[in-house]
């Protein structure tokens, strides 16, 4: 995968550099990222909780599974035939017996009707553009719990000047209709997400402006632990060949946006931060964002 | 003090203990921070299970810093060994480097020569980045240019040490 590639010659060369120091003393700024990023964790609410109780009733509760994992033995030797005969007349038996699996189930996405409008651009001699796909994508399957963790959450945007409320692009509302959509200005530009608590992310869908066949330049989705993106940055997805965004070459093709949305597939990669490139699109040097959603849960839930 | 407050205070004592016990067990920096923020994010997770009679929070997650230690050493024991510099940098593109190269001091010294060899500019940005941890803001006020700039210097340093370290590896006879 050119993705990982990427990644990997990044992450390389940082393990290399690293390799040169010679302290026993981790870097400042390494310290202070991950205090807060445990505070992160600390805010959330636990888990599990295990009261010290269960402690209490540890060892009986052992020595009660020991005997009953004897008994179990005892049963297998002395009684042969009971679970073949128990298979032979029950298949429920043996499916009972399976082992638990990790619930996976489709991600649910809001997914309005398209509504493109006017003439299609002409799109002859655009170059490293994928094939576009009329139907919509198969389901995408993640961990059942998993929701929109980036709805509501604070976003920012490197535009100082954009009169836009930045907070649509967070609202839940992908349609597409007028005023469902924020613009930010000319050329470079990226919005950043803040989840405020580190989650576990299993895709990253955005959609842009798809009210035309739109195609917006040098698109890069990363994550990141902390706001300034210098801890565990991993870029999910990059088509900025030209690495107009200094977050390194990128290999992926680019799309023309559809009223689904583009689903990134981000693997479950620990993060806090969600930062979106893109530098205007082939009607005009303007960025644009209907609705960023990130799919995840809170790490350790 | 909040609780907040008391773990703050806690992981900024406990933290450069960990880390310090990783490298002097002889991992290599990155992997160093890495079991130190699973163990730092393991106790966090876990805090409900500290028992405060059996003793202060401070040694026990220094156990479980053991214990990730101990698995890392378990998983590694499985993987396979035996690449050389030449073939890890042949491949530095694609796939992540062995642990067990990057705690070699011939690649500490290979790298060291490399960063000598390539721009100073080039070379102070990596330093800043990966071995001062800085951020792109930060390293842009110390080297007095924007923060765009850094990227680009960044990308075009990885580069050079990556061209100047492959010119520089000992040739390996012999290797298929």
């Amino acid at each position: 995968m050119k993705k990982a590639n990427d990644n990997n010659f990044e992450k390389n060369i940082e393990k290399l550099v690293k390799s040169t120091a010679n302290s026993e003393q981790p870097p400042q700024a390494f310290v202070d990222s991950l205090i807060d990023d445990a505070m992160g964790q600390l805010n959330q609410p636990q888990q599990t909780s295990r009261p010290n109780v269960f402690k209490l009733y540890l060892k009986p509760l052992a020595m009660a599974a020991a005997i009953l994992v004897v008994c179990g033995l005892g049963v297998t030797i002395f009684i042969p035939g009971i679970q073949k005969s128990q298979k032979r007349t029950d298949g429920m038996v043996a499916m009972v017996d399976k082992p638990a699996i990790a619930e996976f189930i489709p991600l649910q996405i809001d997914i309005s009707a398209p509504i493109v409008e006017g003439t299609p651009p002409n799109l002859a001699g655009i170059d490293n553009l994928e094939e576009f796909v009329k139907e919509n994508r198969p389901p995408f399957m993640v961990p059942a719990g998993t929701t929109n963790v980036a709805l509501g959450k604070p976003v920012t945007s490197s535009d100082e000047d954009m009169t836009d409320p930045l907070d649509k692009i967070v609202d839940g509302d992908a349609s597409g209709v007028d005023d469902s959509w924020v613009e930010l200005g000319l050329f470079e530009q990226s919005i950043t997400i803040d989840l405020q608590t580190a989650q576990e992310i299993y895709a990253i869908v955005v959609w842009h402006y798809h009210k035309q066949q739109r195609i917006y330049n040098d698109v890069v989705i990363q994550t990141a632990n902390d706001q300034d993106f210098t801890v565990n940055v991993v870029n999910h997805f990059n088509n900025d060949t030209d690495n107009t965004h200094g977050q390194g070459e990128g290999k992926d093709k680019k799309y023309i946006e559809k009223n689904e949305g583009r689903l990134i597939d981000t693997k479950g990669t620990k993060a806090r931060f969600v930062r979106l490139f893109s530098t205007g699109n082939n009607d005009n040097e303007l960025n644009h964002y209907i609705e960023v959603a990130v799919y995840g849960k809170p790490v350790g839930k | 003090m909040n609780q907040e407050g008391l773990w703050r205070s806690l992981l900024a004592e406990v933290i450069p203990k960990v880390y310090a016990m990783f490298i002097r067990k002889g991992t290599n920096p990155s992997l160093a921070e890495e079991l130190t923020q699973k163990t730092v994010f393991d106790a966090v997770k876990g805090r409900e299970t500290f028992d405060p009679e059996k003793g202060e929070m401070a040694p026990w997650i220094m156990t479980i810093a053991k214990n990730n230690l101990a698995m890392e050493m378990r998983k590694r024991a499985k993987a396979p060994k035996n690449m050389t510099i030449e073939q890890a940098l042949a491949a530095v593109d694609d796939a992540p480097l062995p642990d067990e190269l990057l705690e070699k001091q011939e690649t500490a010294d290979l790298v060291n020569r490399g960063l000598d060899e390539i721009n100073e500019n080039e070379r102070d940005v990596l330093k800043a980045k990966y071995v001062d941890d800085l951020s792109a803001r930060q390293i842009a006020g110390k080297l007095k240019i924007t923060e765009k700039a850094v990227h680009s210097l960044l990308y075009r340093a990885r580069i050079s040490l990556r061209d100047k370290l492959r010119r520089l590896a000992p040739q390996t006879e012999g290797q298929s």
